[in-house]
């Protein structure tokens, strides 16, 4: 006879915060199998390390796991999953004194590859700073507005604007000459 | 909302590949989960004992200062004898009266004068 748990792939994700937050565990692992493909591949686009990314993301979980009493709306699942993502994100930026970005781009910008040179996405996003990059990210991969990514992160508007703008330029800088050398390949 | 995005940029992030379903990622997320549970047992049973233990030896001495720190601060500041007027003015004829109104008195200044 199959347990109820057999069903769980199959069921709809508000039922399976219900009964996570009841305290089933194979509820809980069933919303981690779903979500972790999204938070793994946010957090690295955040931090650019596939290791840490990860580790990033287990502790979103984590928090998930303590926290999810707390969520009253089961519906509104997804939308607590990211900010409490971008929360731990935020939190690990402190720890490490990361938010200190006086300088508008990290120290990678002096160690810039010559523009002949090909650079794809990830190695484009680590050129820029913590905050800058979270915005972009947010911004792009997320399809966040100003005003949401500024309510996530605290910053203020005119930052997160001003951030969006000027570290779109800077992808834009670095990714042409990998949009050019993919042109030529094609080409070839 | 589409605001002040760069459609090259857009279109490379939308290229992007999720990263693959992973069954390691989910059993060490779980077996955190049963780790971090069972450490929040043992701290919780750990001041269990600790509150057991101290009032096992300090209930006693613990009981007869909260006695006499209630003696001392019904103490009457007038002696008024056992007449009705002794009665009404408990409340206020007492060190703990005194303290109370001594506080909400600094509390009012610091509102109003300080605006804190």
């Amino acid at each position: 006879m199959p347990k109820a748990q057999d069903y769980y792939p199959d069921c709809p994700e508000p039922l399976l915060v219900s009964l996570a937050r009841g305290g089933d565990r194979k509820a809980f692992e069933e919303l981690v199998r779903r979500r972790q493909s999204w938070i793994r591949h946010l957090m690295q686009r955040c931090c650019g390390d596939r290791a840490l990314a990860d580790d990033l993301a287990q502790q979103v979980f984590l928090q998930v796991w303590l926290k999810l009493r707390g969520l009253k709306e089961p519906g509104a699942f997804g939308g607590w999953l990211k900010r409490l993502a971008i929360s731990i994100w935020l939190q690990y930026l402190r720890k490490h004194d990361a938010l200190l970005d006086a300088e508008e781009y990290s120290d990678n910008t002096a160690q810039q590859e010559s523009p002949a040179e090909a650079m794809d996405l990830d190695a484009a996003l680590s050129t820029l700073s913590d905050t800058v990059r979270l915005c972009i990210v947010l911004c792009y991969h997320e399809g966040m507005s100003h005003k949401e990514i500024a309510e996530s992160t605290g910053l203020a508007l005119g930052t997160v604007k001003s951030h969006i703008n000027r570290g779109s330029q800077r992808l834009r800088e670095c990714l042409s000459a990998y949009a050019e050398s993919s042109n030529k390949e094609n080409s070839l | 909302m589409t605001e002040d995005r760069d459609p090259f940029l857009q279109s490379l992030f939308d290229d992007s590949r999720l990263e693959p379903v992973s069954e390691e990622f989910t059993s060490a997320v779980v077996s955190r989960t049963y780790s971090l549970r069972n450490k929040l047992i043992t701290v919780a049973v750990g001041l269990i004992v600790i509150l057991l233990v101290y009032t096992w030896f300090y209930g006693a001495p613990g009981q007869g200062l909260a006695l006499a720190m209630a003696k001392f601060l019904s103490t009457s500041l007038i002696d008024l004898g056992n007449s009705w007027a002794a009665l009404i003015l408990a409340p206020i004829n007492s060190i703990a009266g005194l303290l109370a109104i001594t506080f909400k008195l600094l509390r009012s200044f610091s509102k109003k004068i300080l605006g804190l």
